[in-house]
């Protein structure tokens, strides 16, 4: 059957019924389906447009970075796409299928944290998730709570009251929500924020286990730029409600030079010999003895090994993420 | 079917749980308590004074401060303030859960939006009958418990009426029926309110501003207020007192109820429509 499909899609280009840009959408979407189809969304609240002919794709089994700055129309979008605000214009398609018709079914596969995670204060996070369970339908054992504690760090406190809670513990509590009903996509808004740093590594090493070996997708949304980089597959960067960037993680940062900076013990005659290097057109900035240039990754150590050689001390060697410079540099030229 | 029971037992356990929850029961509890023991002390001297009065044109026998006559007064006590106590739950069932945020944990569920609405008010509903039952039962029971079961006599706007303790049980019930439907007015009131606005406080102040209004409105006689007054729900909460009535209106209390569940379904139609197309921001 989906030979016949290619047939006569070749057939229709051939015959010029269809542009070539459809043909090749037509089969992107025959090899690799979509979780989330979301096609020029707008957003109006009065006269302000916070989501402006949005479009985006998420493919399956991807991890999906969800960009923008404060202001930028990100969880108005996020909303739109969990049915808690109704779009102006456009139309957001689940696993193939439109939200609008089947958001019963298409809630039912999907978990997700949106905004901060917030739960009813007056009773325990086992009976939060009791609630939870129950609304999806879920006959959950003692078993299944306990397995879901362990895997987002809440064995030991999960009857405690959630008003006794840190931010840390309800994101917590806020994971262990979304994942719950064992959906095929997660959307998680700002899900590290108020972890600690082991919490943020256990969320990412779950992230990656959830999406490596189960193969859900994620839309992963967050300010702490090197987790997007380090988790996702593809991203998109939105702006005024429009889309600055898209694409796969790696085509979009592969132009991008790093910037490093170096700490110097001798300044003015590490200036000298910088100034005379091959990277003399890459120094951007030098106070007292801190130097930044924006050097490719392989020239690095090829920079503090010159430096060596040359009898210069170096103190330190750092560079930046790569996706937290493009970011900045995107959206304040947006 | 499964899916809605499910929701609906969510929201129960959530109304149970609450601790706002229990405020209404303390109420009802102190204001019962207090004035039975007000009565146990004061009551015959009180009562003395008013037949006293009527010596020289009637002979009046037996108990006349009876469980009856207490549980009487306390209804006509209470029914003021219990539209507070209902609000005070019910007003804060939606706009509560969308400024705490949950709501957005919520509407992320495969259930619709109906759903959710229908069971909130289904356990607003049900609150609102456990706070009537509870009445009931102090009111009702505990009253006859201290002070035993005679004849209801009473005197209302026109005359002396006097009702057989063995005609008043079907009675008290009605009337309690009566008033579980007016209350029903005010909760669905109250989440109508809580559907609309988004803060928590607003919805209770604004359902008590309003029947505070209706009931002033009701209370004058004047051309203008009268072609009003049959169609506001707060002229017809008042009618389970038609059930203490000697022949009993029932044409009068079979109009009340229908208006009283007009109002109730024209505003659970409403807040199912508002809700539907509600954007949720918080």
């Amino acid at each position: 059957m989906n030979y016949c499909i290619f047939y006569l899609t070749d057939l229709y280009v051939i015959l010029g019924c269809v542009s070539a840009f459809e043909y090749l959408l037509c089969i992107s979407k025959w090899i690799m389906p979509y979780a989330i189809e979301v096609n020029n969304i707008k957003k109006k609240f009065g006269d302000f447009v916070a989501v402006d002919d949005l479009s985006f794709n998420v493919p399956a089994g991807e991890i999906f970075g969800f960009l923008g700055p404060n202001g930028s129309g990100k969880s108005t979008t996020l909303r739109m796409m969990l049915a808690l605000i109704t779009p102006t214009a456009g139309s957001i398609d689940f696993f193939g299928k439109p939200l609008k018709k089947n958001r019963s079914e298409i809630m039912g596969r999907i978990g997700c944290i949106i905004e901060k995670p917030d739960f009813y204060t007056y009773l325990s996070a086992h009976d939060n998730l009791k609630l939870f369970a129950r609304a999806n339908g879920m006959d959950y054992s003692n078993a299944d709570y306990k397995r879901l504690y362990d895997q987002v760090g809440l064995t030991g406190r999960a009857n405690d009251k959630v008003k006794t809670y840190s931010h840390g513990m309800k994101q917590r509590l806020g994971l262990a929500q979304a994942l719950l009903h064992n959906p095929d996509l997660i959307i998680l808004d700002e899900p590290n924020t108020g972890l600690d740093p082991k919490g943020i590594i256990e969320l990412r090493e779950l992230l990656l286990k959830l999406n490596r070996e189960e193969g859900k997708t994620i839309l992963f949304s967050s300010h702490i730029l090197s987790e997007v980089e380090e988790l996702c597959d593809s991203l998109i960067v939105i702006n005024n409600g429009k889309t600055v960037a898209q694409g796969r993680v790696d085509s979009l940062l592969s132009d991008e030079d790093l910037l490093v900076d170096i700490e110097i013990g001798k300044p003015e005659e590490g200036k000298a010999l910088l100034e005379s290097s091959p990277w003399q057109d890459l120094l951007r900035e030098q106070k007292g003895n801190h130097f930044r240039l924006n050097l490719p990754m392989e020239e690095i150590p090829k920079v503090n090994a010159f430096l060596i050689d040359k009898g210069i001390d170096l103190i330190s060697s750092s560079y930046r993420k790569r996706l937290e410079d493009y970011f900045l540099r995107i959206t304040e030229g947006a | 079917m499964k899916e809605f029971i499910a929701i609906l037992k969510n929201e129960l356990v959530k109304t149970i749980k609450r601790p706002r929850s229990f405020i209404g029961f303390g109420v009802v509890a102190f204001i019962c308590l207090i004035l039975q023991a007000a009565f146990y002390n004061d009551g015959r001297e009180i009562l003395s004074l008013v037949t006293g009065q009527l010596e020289n044109s009637l002979s009046i026998e037996g108990n006349i401060l009876n469980g009856n006559l207490v549980c009487f007064v306390l209804l006509q006590t209470l029914i003021i303030q219990m539209p507070l106590l209902v609000a005070l739950v019910t007003g804060d069932l939606v706009s509560g859960e969308v400024a705490n945020g949950t709501m957005r944990f919520l509407l992320t569920r495969p259930a619709s939006r109906t759903k959710i609405l229908v069971a909130k008010w289904l356990a607003g509903m049900f609150y609102t009958l456990l706070l009537l039952i509870f009445l009931g039962v102090l009111a009702l029971f505990l009253s006859r418990a201290l002070f035993g079961v005679n004849d209801l006599i009473y005197v209302n706007s026109e005359a002396l009426t006097v009702l057989k303790a063995n005609d008043l049980n079907w009675r008290f019930a009605g009337a309690f029926v009566i008033a579980f439907l007016s209350l029903s007015v005010v909760a669905t009131l109250a989440h109508f309110l809580s559907t609309v606005l988004d803060n928590s406080i607003t919805p209770i102040v604004s359902t008590m501003a309003i029947v505070i209004i209706f009931t002033i409105i009701g209370m004058f006689d004047m051309p203008s207020f009268n072609v009003i007054q049959p169609f506001l729900f707060t002229t017809h909460m008042i009618s389970w007192k038609d059930m203490f009535e000697d022949p009993i209106p029932k044409q009068e209390i079979i109009k009340s109820c229908i208006i009283l569940f007009a109002h109730i379904v024209l505003l659970l139609g409403s807040a199912v429509y508002i809700f539907n197309r509600k954007d949720i921001n918080s």
